[in-house]
Parts: C-alpha cells; sequence; structure tokens
C-alpha cells in the first residue's frame, strides 16, 4: 500500500512539470503568426494581509486581434453560428508575412493544412451580429511577467505586436509580445533545462 | 500501548465486532449484514492475543494491521518489527500531523510573495507530499478523520498547482475541461489506492461535467469519456458498497443520457425515433445488468434493475403510441420527414442497438438464480429489445408489407407491441407481488394502467384489435413460459427468496 502512495506523490510532482513542457513545446514547434494587438485594462489580483500590506498575486491583461472580430461577408464557407459553437478559422499567408483569414467552418479539417500554404485557428463563437462574428480562442487572457508588464506602461497599442504560435490541431499559443521592436517572450519552462544534468555529464566526461 | 482504535463500518461508525452476531445497520441491509459478517469472520481485532496451544504460536488472533501484505505468519512476524510498531505508534501520527501543518504554513507564507512559478509548484507539491504521508499513516492507525483531512488537502495542493501552472504559463482552462479533468483524475486516485473519498469527490466533479456541459449547443469531442468514467465510477461504488457515489452517479449518467440525446435530436444527428429506440434498448441492457447484480447480491441491485425497466417500459409505450396514431399529434407532429438512412449518425445507431442487444444476450445467458427463463423465453426477450428498433428503422417497409399481406388495419403493429408490454409488465406483477417487492408491483401496475389508456381508444374504433391483442397475448405468455415461471414449486420458491 505504501508503493501505491510513493507513486502517487510522484506523479504530483511530475504532472505538473508534463503539463509546462508540453506547453514548451506547443511554442516551440507551432507555426509563428504575427498580429497587431489591442490590450486591455491591467487587473492585478491583490490580497491584503497583516499591517495593511498589499500583495500582488497575478496580473492578466485582455489581447485582442483583429481574428477576435471577423466579418463573414468577407470570408468563405459557413455564416451562421449559435453562441458557445466551436468555430474554425482557416488563414492564408498574404504579402508582407501576413496571414488572412480566407473561410470559416463548424467541423474539425479531416486533413491539416501543409506548412505555409494555410493555417487553421480553432475557436469558439462568443456572438454574432448580423454579419460580424466575435470570436475567442485561446490567447485572449494573458499573465505577463513583471518585465512585460514595465514595458506596457510606456507604449501604446501602436508599438505592440502578438507573436502566435499555432498548432496544427488549430490551439494558438503567445509565444511573445513584441512591445517597440523589443521582443519579450512568454513565460516557458524550457525543454533543454530538464535535459541539462546530460550536458553536465558531458563536459565532466574524460577528454581523450 | 495498544493504539488501535475500533474498526469502524463503511458509514463511519464504530462497533465492536461480536462473533457469531449481527448488528443492525442502517443502509442497505444485504450488503450492510455482509460486511459484517466479513469483519467476524476473519478481520477483527484484539488487543491481547491469545496464548499460544502447544508451544505453538496462534496466528488466528494476533493484532494485524490492516493492510498487511502476504501470510498471516509473515505479517504477525512483519507486525512484531520494532518499524511496523513505530508506525503504529501515535509518535509517527503527530510527526506526520506536525509536517503536514508545517508544510501548509511554509507554502502559505512562501505564496504571498511568490518569486518563481516553479518554486511556487513546488510548495504546492510538497503540501500535497505531507498530505498524503498524514493521510497513510492515519489509515493505518484507523484515524478516517485524519485519512479524510489528508486526502483533502492533497487535493487542495493539486488544486493550488493547477492554479499556478495556469495562471504563470498562460495555459487556460475552462470551467468544464477542470471538472472533466477532477473526476478522471479521482477516479483513478480512487480505483488505485482504494478509497472511498475520491469515488465521491469524482461522481461530484462528473455531476458538475454534466451539468456544465448542457450548456454546450454542440457535442464534444470528448463526449465517449463521460460513458467510460461512469462505469469505472458504478463499478468502485459496487465494490466498496457506497451508496451515496452510487446515487449520485446513476442521476449524473441520466442526465448525461438525457442531455446529449436531446443535442442529437436537435442536431438532426438521429431522429426522435432513433433515439427513443436507443434508450429503449439501454434500458433493457440496465435492467438485465441490474439482474446479474441482483444474482450476485450488490447493493441497489433491486433499484438498478427497476430503473432499467422503467426506462425499457416508458420508451417502449411511446413507440408504441407513434405506431397506434392515426391522426398526427405531438411529438410526431414536429418530427423531421428525413428518411433513416439521410441521417449522418444512422451507421452508428445501428452498430450500438446490436451492441446492447448483445449485451442483453449474454445478461440473459449468464443469469442463472431468481428467475426461472427457458431458452425459448430468453431468446423472446432478447428478439423484443431487437425487434422494438427494428420496427423504427424499416417502418415504412413493415406497413407496407401489413396491408399487402394482411387485412389488419395499420396500428396492429401497435397492438402487437402492446400485447408484449402487458405481458412484461404482467410478469413483473407477479414477481413483485411473489417477492413482496412493492416497487416492482406499483411500476408494474402504473405500467398496465398506460397501456390500458393508449389501448382504450384504438380498441374502441377498430374492435377487430381486441382479438389481435387477445391472441398476441395468449401466444407470447405460452412462450415465454408466465405459468411455468411462476408455479410455486419448492425449490422455485428458494431461489426467488435468495433473488
Amino acid at each position: 500500500m505504501h508503493n501505491r502512495y510513493i507513486t502517487t506523490a510522484l506523479a504530483l510532482l511530475i504532472l505538473p512539470f508534463l503539463a509546462i513542457t508540453y506547453q514548451a513545446s506547443r511554442i516551440e514547434n507551432g507555426t509563428t503568426i504575427r498580429l497587431p494587438v489591442k490590450i486591455g485594462s491591467l487587473h492585478s489580483e491583490t490580497r491584503k494581509y497583516f499591517h495593511n500590506d498589499t500583495f500582488k498575486r497575478f496580473s492578466k491583461i485582455n489581447l485582442e486581434t483583429p481574428l477576435n472580430t471577423i466579418d463573414t461577408t468577407h470570408v468563405t464557407g459557413h455564416n451562421n453560428f449559435r453562441k458557445n459553437q466551436k468555430i474554425f478559422v482557416f488563414l492564408s499567408p498574404g504579402p508582407n508575412n501576413i496571414w488572412y483569414p480566407y473561410t470559416l467552418s463548424k467541423q474539425q479539417p479531416k486533413q491539416s493544412c501543409h506548412i505555409k500554404t494555410c493555417l487553421v485557428l480553432r475557436g469558439h463563437v462568443r456572438a454574432q451580429h448580423g454579419d460580424i462574428l466575435n470570436i475567442r480562442y485561446q490567447y485572449e487572457v494573458f499573465a505577463p511577467t513583471a518585465k512585460i508588464e514595465q514595458e506596457l506602461k510606456k507604449y501604446g497599442d501602436e508599438d505592440l505586436e502578438l507573436i502566435l504560435s499555432v498548432g496544427t490541431n488549430g490551439h494558438s499559443t503567445v509565444r511573445a509580445l513584441n512591445i517597440a521592436g523589443e521582443v519579450f517572450p512568454q513565460r516557458k519552462l524550457r525543454i533543454s533545462a530538464l535535459f541539462g544534468f546530460t550536458h553536465n555529464i558531458a563536459n565532466a566526461a574524460p577528454v581523450k | 500501548m495498544n493504539t488501535m482504535t475500533q474498526p469502524a463500518n463503511d458509514n463511519g461508525d464504530i462497533n465492536s465486532p461480536q462473533t457469531g452476531k449481527e448488528s443492525t445497520l442502517r443502509g442497505d441491509f444485504v450488503g450492510q449484514k455482509q460486511i459484517v459478517k466479513e469483519r467476524t469472520l476473519g478481520k477483527t481485532y484484539n488487543s491481547t492475543p491469545r496464548k499460544p496451544m502447544f508451544g505453538k504460536k496462534s496466528s488466528k488472533f494476533s493484532r494485524q494491521s490492516p493492510h498487511a501484505s502476504g501470510s498471516k505468519h509473515a505479517s504477525q512476524t512483519k507486525n512484531d518489527h520494532p518499524s511496523s510498531r513505530f508506525v503504529l505508534s501515535p509518535i509517527m501520527f503527530f510527526f506526520a500531523l506536525c509536517l503536514w501543518a508545517a508544510a501548509g504554513a511554509g507554502a502559505f507564507v512562501y505564496l504571498q510573495t511568490p518569486i518563481n512559478p516553479t518554486l511556487s509548484i513546488f510548495s504546492c507539491v510538497g503540501v500535497g507530499w505531507a498530505a498524503l504521508f498524514l493521510a497513510y499513516i492515519s489509515k493505518i492507525q484507523n484515524r478516517h478523520f485524519f485519512k479524510d483531512l489528508g486526502l483533502s488537502s492533497m487535493l487542495a495542493s493539486v488544486g493550488g498547482v493547477v492554479f499556478i501552472v495556469s495562471n504563470s504559463f498562460n495555459m487556460p482552462i475552462s470551467m468544464i475541461t477542470l471538472c472533466g479533468s477532477a473526476s478522471v483524475l479521482t477516479i483513478l486516485l480512487a480505483g488505485f489506492l482504494k478509497e472511498r473519498y475520491f469515488l465521491t469527490v469524482s461522481v461530484m466533479a462528473a455531476t458538475s461535467w454534466t451539468l456544465l456541459s448542457l450548456n454546450q449547443t454542440q457535442i464534444s469531442s470528448f463526449y465517449w469519456v463521460f460513458p467510460l468514467i461512469w462505469a469505472v465510477q458504478m463499478a468502485l461504488s459496487i465494490s466498496f458498497k457506497a451508496k451515496l457515489p452510487l446515487a449520485m452517479a446513476t442521476l449524473s449518467g441520466l442526465i448525461w443520457l438525457g442531455g446529449h440525446t436531446l443535442l442529437l435530436i436537435i442536431t438532426l444527428k438521429i431522429s426522435i425515433l432513433m433515439a427513443i429506440s436507443a434508450i429503449f434498448v439501454i434500458g433493457m441492457a440496465y435492467l438485465y445488468v441490474g439482474r446479474l447484480l441482483q444474482e450476485k447480491r450488490s447493493i441497489s441491485s433491486v433499484f438498478q434493475a427497476n430503473l432499467g425497466w422503467t426506462i425499457a417500459a416508458i420508451c417502449a409505450l411511446v413507440l408504441q403510441d407513434y405506431w397506434l396514431m392515426d391522426t398526427l399529434h405531438a411529438p410526431w407532429s414536429n418530427m423531421s420527414t428525413l428518411t433513416f438512412n439521410t441521417y449522418p449518425l444512422s451507421t452508428q445507431w445501428i452498430g450500438f442497438v446490436l451492441l446492447c442487444t448483445c449485451g442483453v444476450a449474454i445478461c440473459a445467458a449468464t443469469i442463472k438464480s431468481g428467475y426461472k427463463h427457458t431458452f425459448l423465453s430468453k431468446t423472446a426477450f432478447v428478439s423484443f429489445t431487437l425487434l422494438l428498433p427494428i420496427s423504427i428503422a424499416f417502418h415504412t417497409q413493415i406497413l407496407a408489407a401489413v396491408e399487402a399481406y394482411t387485412n389488419l388495419p395499420k396500428s396492429s403493429v401497435g397492438i402487437l407491441i402492446g400485447a408484449a408490454i402487458s405481458l412484461l409488465a404482467l410478469n413483473k406483477l407477479l414477481h413483485g407481488l411473489r417477492t413482496k417487492h412493492t416497487s416492482e408491483t406499483l411500476l408494474a401496475l402504473g405500467v398496465l394502467c398506460l397501456e390500458a389508456i393508449l389501448l382504450i381508444d384504438n380498441l374502441y374504433t377498430h374492435p377487430e384489435n381486441a382479438m389481435v391483442f387477445a391472441s398476441a397475448v395468449l401466444i407470447m405468455a405460452i412462450t415465454i413460459g408466465v405459468l411455468q415461471q411462476h408455479k410455486t414449486t419448492q425449490k422455485f420458491k428458494q431461489v426467488q427468496n435468495h433473488a
């Protein structure tokens, strides 16, 4: 019985890091797309404890890109959606390395897009007002690092660019934020860090 | 020093073990009798060991940890070891409790000003480990409150880790995904650690998941996960003899079934008739699984069998109403006019019906005691399970055949279905009267009343159907051997009383 408890304890340790490394692999292996972005107000969650000291716990910002609002008259495919319905937005590359939506679908594509020919983004419909669709993907709520927070206070939306990483299944993750030409990457656990001990062993091996 | 407390039963009540006596306990009588019987036969705890007879050590009455592995002699030797005595001592318990409190306090203080999310994760994991250690020591020492406290704080630490990972590394998790993942994780823990606590949490998470998914406008990609988890929850609830998780799992299963069936109908994946037929075969399969459980004397088996029978009966009555219909009325008046083959899931529907019918056949073949079914009667039950959905799939062909080859009106197919339902209800009524199960009697009477309401109009407008009905009832009664089943032989009485 104690072996089972030990196994459970080890699983408790390993599972969060598996999730984090999976996120890191999604960021590193996805197709990169750059989008102009509008950033909403910074929402900081704080708590007051002893002696009225305020401790900041998590900050969150809302990211909005042109892909969150699509006019169905400008694209082909399905044009009538219900709230919370799944939607697949197909993008194709245009001039200046900008990706444009060209069709919408309610079903998952049976074949994945070939790299550099098209891209699929998976999302949910938040609302439909006439021909305008309001769509939510996976990147809208973003927890910035302290450094990103500081930089965001200095610049406006025109100096910002969102760099997304899109996987073959349509899942999008924030790769980095470009603030006035400087790229601030998303917080992640590098996969190579887990295997750092192999480099140490290699360094310690005697040279023949 | 004796640190062993009196063993508690599955409801948390402490009973002193009494050899040869049965205590009156609340809850399911058969299940509780079995628990007490097991305790008195092999798992009692005495504070002082008996003196060995003829110089040999007797292991029968030695102090045993509830989770000792291996042979009795080996476990006795193991528990006499100083390390085992230390594990069972109150010093180890207080050490575990202080360690848990210290880990919790440390994590609370650190998380006020987290420097690095990785270290925050480690602090939560540390609390989880201390909680697991407390739960393990409490389980060995039969301290149920502290065991549950340890397991609860372990789950809370997992929740903390999920919160930190989700927020710090930008991995948004929706509430539905959270409830579904919690349900999967806790059921795995329940099976792995053999803890009823996790089973209860899993069932609650699954119920929340089901209720939240009703808000969705389409079937999720992981819709198949819920039936799998539900089956494991039911199996573990029966194995642990846990009534509350069993009741909640049954309820959440019904909600999931109803909600997703409606969703499939609304999105025109299947028709209303196909949906009702599918629920009918599910009800029949559930009825036979309940009868198998009755044979094994599992808890709540009578309720589960009655639930399956009720679902099957209601669906059969609704389908009979469709066949008897002369003028369109609700809900048939709102039905779409698509043919059977045009529905996207028609092939999957056929496969599902065949699978459930095979399940019914296997269960019917496996059941030995309690019901005196002949091979012919079992075949008749399985055939009825299959024929009713087939009549829906080939509705127009059957109507054309009835018109072409007989002089009977169209509604005669509905009369035959009504005859079968009436006979099954009559069979149930007789069984309920003989075994003194009021629930069965009342259910059967209810179905017979509904059947009478359905048939009265039709028999009045088509008197020739009365002959069809009477003949069908007589032929089916002889086929399934109603009289033979309810013949009161001595052997049969014995079998029925143990059912």
